[in-house]
């Protein structure tokens, strides 16, 4: 049985501007039976049009696509963030998503703190969370650091962060924004080589990224987004040769 | 193996998943109160020293305006505005359920209710902290608990469910519109005037029946007047307990219609 099976999917993003949420606005829209500010200050964007793919057991999945070409919307609908407009998503498993490295810090907390939080954000119990607590600390090479308030990390720093809780618990199912590249370069090669372990172990992994270095590496297989349309499906070599 | 379920779940299974996640938001509660008064002297003792301050001023203030026994009413003064604080906090906090977590909501495959389970239960605990205050103010004035006083958990049980679907409408709310905020808070602000904090029920005289029409009378009612040793009356419980069930739905018809847009107005 497949473990993500995506069909026709298609997903629309209303965009709300200052003027679609005034309760006043609403309320005149109301009393004039919306005629006469019908959708006014909201845009709809179709992020995914009809994409269709199935993952099986041990499957990494590549997305590639220009900025703003539904990668980070199919991730996120894959997580739960967005429902389908249309189509079906079916999931079987449980579900971590890495998709913002800034996801649910708490600035003022120092990053041992953060490390337990983000933790529990992804599903871990409270003894879960402690017994990865060295484990995390460790693979994010920060030290000393870890005991200070996390708004005082550089951007980089932050990301080792949230790369480390972000790979050391084992869900079914790992959905990944290559926002790594932040890191150094250091941190980035050690970083490959830990996912090459950590993808080995989830059942799947669906990874957004701009790097082909990194498909032929990690992935086993591809899907090129477009303006939110699937252009092809198929094994890294197949794709990047063409 | 760690993680959650995400796009697996329909409306039903996220409901149940999140109320499965109790250790997760009561977790998120506790980080939240720790972060707030970090450093600070008192923590959220600080609540309890409001409810102290203000109590002691009303009813010094009010049992010689309204020429009543001082005794009598201070420990009636105090519960209503400790319970008043619990009410009043958790509903304006709830505007920020979701937009102050926008990242999670976002980001994560966390069941939406979890953001304002995590408002309610921090209010509720702030307001734990305010109870040795009421107690030792219901003591010193000669107010002992009596067997009625059980009934105050049944009231604070049907108190918590009707602030919790509340929350979850303001949220919603305040989500979508930016108004909802100042239109609460201003809103509590008349209500607390209306509602018999710092007066007798019985006071309200020929307008009893409009006092009837106020469910924040019957939420506060409830629970005071089983700790001040008589039972409610039986609108009280059939008003409370009809809204948290009413409300209740309205809740879950609310979030199986607009669960999926939170994200977007976030």
């Amino acid at each position: 049985m497949a473990l993500i099976e995506v069909r026709d999917l298609t997903v629309d993003l209303p965009i709300y501007s200052t003027q679609a949420r005034s309760l006043r606005r609403s309320v005149m829209k109301l009393s004039t039976g919306g005629r006469l500010m019908r959708d006014e200050g909201r845009v709809v964007i179709r992020a995914i049009s009809g994409a269709s793919f199935t993952l099986e057991r041990g499957d990494r999945l590549g997305l590639v696509g220009h900025n703003g070409s539904g990668k980070s919307t199919l991730l996120r609908t894959l997580a739960g963030v967005y429902r389908p407009t249309s189509g079906t998503v079916r999931v079987d498993g449980t579900i971590s998503a890495a998709l913002d490295p800034m996801m649910g810090l708490e600035p003022e907390a120092s990053g041992l703190t953060n490390i337990i939080a983000l933790a529990r954000y992804r599903g871990a119990s409270r003894r879960e969370a402690m017994a990865a607590l060295p484990a995390i600390a460790d693979l994010s090479e920060l030290g000393p650091f870890l005991d200070l308030p996390v708004k005082s990390y550089s951007a980089g720093m932050v990301a080792r962060l949230a790369f480390a809780v972000a790979t050391s618990f084992e869900p079914d199912i790992l959905l990944m924004d290559e926002w790594i590249a932040a890191a150094d370069h250091a941190f980035v090669q050690k970083a490959r080589s830990h996912l090459q372990s950590y993808f080995a172990q989830a059942k799947a992994v669906v990874l957004a990224t701009h790097d082909f270095g990194v498909i032929q590496q990690l992935c086993n297989k591809v899907l090129v987004l477009e303006n939110g349309v699937a252009q092809a499906l198929g094994s890294p070599a197949e794709l990047l040769a063409a | 193996m760690t993680g959650l379920s995400g796009a697996a779940l329909n409306p039903g299974q996220e409901l149940s998943q999140a109320l499965r996640l109790w250790p997760l938001w009561t977790f998120m509660s506790w980080q939240d109160i720790r972060q707030r008064y970090r450093g600070s002297l008192l923590g959220p003792f600080w609540v309890a020293g409001g409810v102290a301050t203000a109590s002691l001023g009303a009813s010094v203030l009010f049992s010689r305006v309204l020429q009543i026994d001082n005794r009598e009413f201070m420990p009636f003064v105090a519960l209503g505005i400790a319970l008043w604080s619990l009410i009043s906090l958790t509903l304006i906090e709830a505007c920020h359920s979701f937009t102050a977590s926008w990242s999670l909501i976002r980001n994560a495959a966390l069941p939406r209710p979890v953001h304002v389970l995590r408002t309610v239960w921090r209010n509720l605990i702030v307001f734990a902290h305010t109870l040795p205050v009421v107690a030792i103010m219901l003591w010193l004035n000669g107010q002992r608990l009596h067997p009625e006083a059980v009934l105050a958990l049944l009231g604070l049980g049907l108190l918590m469910v009707n602030l919790v679907w509340a929350a979850w409408v303001i949220a919603l709310l305040s989500a979508r519109f930016r108004d909802v905020i100042q239109l609460i808070t201003y809103g509590l602000q008349f209500v607390s005037f209306i509602t018999p904090i710092f007066w007798y029920p019985d006071m309200a005289g020929r307008h009893f029946g409009m006092l009837v029409l106020n469910p924040f009378y019957h939420w506060l009612e409830v629970i005071r007047a089983p700790l001040l040793g008589h039972a409610p009356n039986p609108e009280n419980w059939a008003v409370t307990g009809g809204m948290a069930l009413a409300g209740t739905i309205v809740a879950i018809l609310t979030f199986r219609r607009y669960r999926n847009d939170i994200a977007f107005w976030v």
